[in-house]
């Protein structure tokens, strides 16, 4: 008996005090970092205090060979659904052997989490309380990526890139954060200097597209919705003829791409869990505002009526989305690459499924949606890192491989049949894209051009030619299903991305992101709140005026204290 | 006990034997614990735990502001209660029947099979009962044969999703207390039910006078030594179940403190948190000790 006593009180000091056992080992290493050469100092002179190689002098090759190997440690998120050719890995496949040969870069994966429910943005923040970041992080602005590189900046924990990224990055990649305009690196500056490589949203990411399948709106004769009205009665006639009649959704029901209920609440305008600027032109929480309880009401009566499943709560966005495969569901919330994710498994299990999409009209006629802010992700470097300039190098590559200017990376990556085409992840040791943030339906308009006949291939841009390439190889296959890869390549645009013009959209970007004092201590009790509260609402077990004294509660227990600070903030 | 009066050189041996478990507590219990200092700071990475500013009791009294400190903290000791209640009994009864049954296979068998869930991780018996109480699931696809009524949601409503927690704990714990409740058993002395027997005596008889005050002291210690996790609601079970619509009656210090530490990061906070849970699971430690003295003729120090 004497060790399980002994074992129950040793368990109950761990449990209790897990969260002290990382930051302590962090706190015990303090120092660690300043022990290298302060990186402060050596910032004016482009780190070339560390690369000896390059004379301050002459001006760098943005695309030239490191003369010694540069080895960075770092940490990447990683699908489920990656897939990658036996014996291979992100630190040893062919991409990452280009950039050893020609760059001598060469990253080293510290730690892998997974990429569902914000598992890497919860690595990052435990590592930076422990004082044990890797040398290069990628982050994603969404859901709160300048929050922890303002951590960062704070803590004094990355470098300063202000001089490498003027010495070392390509003039295309300038001339792409130019076209973006000024806010672009505004948003990654602080007190003038710029503390990380931002990559240009594709705003239009953010738009939830509504994908339907086509071949059974044939087959009862109905038009591709356009309303909410209309997703309703699809649902219905897919009940009564399919047996498919719910709506693939999940835990986080908003704020997610992937089903979500993002497109009924932004056909009601209303942005939950976002700030955005009211009408008084002040910055207000969309949680709370009128808008949000017109779009439970409908969610509220979609529930009752059994269009949404009725334990939705339960699923996350990879359990949601198993109906889809099954056949058991014929219309849902994506993104605009969801021939990507999660349409691949429906065309497999039922060739004859044809999926169209939409962006769907709000109640006032108009196509509303939520919008990223021009920042989508960024990478930065750790301070103390002996050379960011080679970082700033393979940045340069990403950004050319990303705007496939790169024949020997559309080879592995992007054209039909490529080694890599169904990895399904990122295989750049860093990722930064800088490209119009309204890409996506102008490539769109441009690929049409191309396979209309009204525009020659040659002319086009590189992307657009290797995306054309694709839908023509595609058209031509006798077999349209036997390289997925080449399926969700020609697709994305020929239907995901012509969902955006079918309706114009109306986007809302946020106003402010970021956390404040009073957030960091008052906003989990008030999420939590509004978690349940909607919840409750939608599955019909309070009432809908249930969201009036949410209103109420939220803003006195420290919601209007938020939103003042919020504005303050702003207002300066 | 009785205070030993060896020489020491005869059991230098046993201190020997310790280490490893002094050891393992040393890096994973007691160093750690000088962290908790964290509690009383305002964290700052780079200075490290130590260099962070004091910031006195600032994180304790947000504690015992925040509206949902009292219902966590009742949650949490009902949930525990419950759960070490349901477990000694359901053990109690299932070693009694076991130890009835003369065939020494098949009760080894059973007593394997009821002991293997114990060893099974909740992250995997949560996705098993997740589909298992789904609205299309199993359960669901009976009761709709036998009453053809709706589906119950069995995670969304409050009252369910207790039984549900209750029903999975005992299910995958009992099996551990029932082994140390049939060692018991076992060694009761035969010859007092030959001498009942001889008396004409029941079965019942025998169970009611013999077994049962047999192994009194082995209940008494089971019931004691389990009050120790009394703040331990079992995060593992309830996290990997548990939504917010049964927050009100599910969330216990150890998801509160996991949500605020982790997905919040205000580790300080979670600390407090924390370490207020140390200090109330100390006190039961400590009753539980007495009481363990008093009932269960039971000594540790």
């Amino acid at each position: 008996m004497k060790p399980t006593l002994k074992a129950g009180l040793s368990i109950t000091l761990v449990s209790a005090l897990m969260f002290t056992a990382v930051a302590c080992s962090g706190g015990n290493k303090n120092g660690g970092n300043n022990a290298a050469p302060s990186a402060s100092s050596v910032a004016t002179e482009s780190g070339s205090s560390a690369s000896a190689s390059a004379p301050a002098a002459e001006k760098p090759d943005p695309f030239g060979k490191e003369p010694e190997l540069v080895e960075f440690t770092t940490g990447i998120a990683v699908s489920a659904e990656a897939n990658m050719p036996a014996g291979e890995s992100f630190e040893n496949n062919d991409v990452q052997k280009w950039f050893l040969d020609n760059l001598n870069v060469k990253p080293k994966v510290e730690w892998t989490t997974s990429d569902q429910n914000f598992a890497f943005d919860q690595k990052v923040n435990l590592l930076i309380a422990a004082n044990n970041i890797p040398d290069v992080i990628g982050l994603s602005v969404e859901p709160n990526g300048l929050n922890i590189l303002s951590k960062l900046v704070k803590a004094g924990m990355i470098e300063d890139l202000t001089q490498v990224f003027e010495d070392y990055a390509s003039p295309s990649l300038k001339s792409a954060y130019a076209l973006g305009g000024p806010d672009i690196m505004k948003s990654v500056t602080f007190d003038g200097k710029l503390y990380a490589i931002p990559s240009i949203s594709d705003v239009e990411t953010a738009i939830p597209v509504v994908w339907t399948r086509k071949d059974w709106l044939d087959k009862v004769g109905l038009q591709e919705p356009q309303t909410l009205e209309d997703v309703e009665n699809v649902l219905k006639t897919f009940k009564a003829e399919f047996n498919a009649g719910a709506l693939p959704s999940q835990q986080n029901i908003y704020n997610t791409d992937t089903a979500s209920f993002d497109f009924v609440f932004g056909a009601y305008n209303s942005y939950p869990a976002q700030w955005i600027t009211g009408a008084d032109g002040s910055i207000v929480y969309g949680s709370v505002q009128p808008e949000a309880k017109a779009a439970l009401q409908r969610l509220a009566n979609w529930y009752k009526d059994g269009l949404i499943p009725k334990d939705f709560m339960m699923n996350d966005g990879t359990k949601a989305v198993e109906a889809i495969a099954k056949g058991s569901a014929g219309i849902f919330q994506g993104a605009w690459w969801a021939t990507w994710f999660p349409l691949p498994d429906s065309v497999k299990n039922d060739p004859k499924a044809e999926w169209t999409a939409t962006v769907l009209k709000g109640v006032d006629g108009i196509a509303h949606a939520r919008g990223y802010g021009n920042v989508r992700s960024f990478v930065v470097v750790k301070k103390g890192f002996k050379n960011p300039g080679a970082i700033m190098k393979a940045i340069n590559v990403s950004q050319e491989a990303n705007t496939k200017k790169l024949d020997w990376y559309n080879k592995l990556t992007f054209d039909e049949g490529s080694k890599y085409i169904n990895a399904k992840m990122g295989l750049l040791p860093v990722g930064v894209s800088a490209k119009d943030p309204f890409e996506i339906s102008k490539r769109y308009k441009d690929i049409m051009e191309v396979v209309d006949g009204k525009k020659d291939l040659a002319t086009a841009d590189p992307e657009t030619q290797v995306q054309v390439k694709s839908i023509q190889s595609y058209e031509k296959a006798t077999d349209k299903l036997a390289d997925m890869g080449l399926w969700s390549l020609a697709n994305q645009f020929a239907v995901g991305a012509a969902a955006f013009t079918k309706n114009p959209v109306q986007m809302t970007l946020p106003a402010f992101i970021g956390t404040t004092d009073l957030m960091q201590k008052k906003k989990a009790s008030l999420d939590d709140l509004e978690k349940r509260t909607y919840l409750e609402i939608i599955t019909g077990k309070k009432p809908i005026d249930e969201f009036d004294k949410f209103v109420a509660q939220w803003k006195s227990m420290g919601g209007d204290d938020i939103t003042a600070e919020v504005n303050d903030i702003a207002g300066k | 006990m009785k205070p030993y009066k060896m020489r020491n050189n005869e059991v230098i041996h046993y201190h020997f034997m310790l280490l490893p478990t002094i050891a393992l507590l040393a890096v994973f219990s007691i160093y750690p614990t000088l962290g908790s200092v964290m509690a009383f700071k305002y964290f700052d990475p780079v200075a490290g735990i130590w260099g962070s500013p004091w910031a006195g009791l600032d994180h304790f009294k947000m504690l015992f502001q925040i509206p949902e400190f009292k219902q966590i903290t009742i949650n949490t000791i009902t949930i525990s209660l419950i759960k070490i209640i349901l477990n000694v009994s359901c053990a109690l009864a299932f070693a009694l029947l076991l130890n009835e049954i003369r065939k020494k296979w098949f009760k080894k068998s059973v007593q394997t099979i009821v002991y293997l869930p114990f060893f099974l991780s909740w992250v995997i018996m949560a996705g098993i009962f997740k589909d298992f109480f789904s609205v299309d699931g199993l359960i669901n696809g009976a009761l709709q044969r036998l009453t053809g009524g709706e589906p119950v949601m069995f995670f969304t409503s409050q009252f369910w999703f207790m039984i549900i927690i209750y029903l999975t704990d005992v299910w995958k714990g009992f099996g551990f207390n029932a082994i140390v409740f049939l060692a018991a058993l076992t060694s009761i002395n035969p010859n007092l039910y030959e001498a009942a027997e001889v008396d004409g005596a029941s079965r019942w008889n025998k169970l009611i006078h013999i077994t049962l005050p047999s192994i009194k002291p082995t209940i008494v210690l089971i019931l004691i030594l389990s009050l120790q996790g009394i703040l331990s609601g079992g995060f593992d079970q309830i996290f990997n179940l548990y939504n917010p619509l049964v927050y009100p009656v599910a969330d216990i210090y150890d998801t509160y403190i996991y949500r605020m530490g982790f997905q919040n990061n205000q580790y300080e906070f979670a600390t407090a948190v924390g370490l207020f849970r140390s200090a109330v699971a100390f006190l039961f430690i400590w009753v539980s000790h007495w009481l363990a003295e008093k009932y269960g003729d039971y000594r540790l120090f």
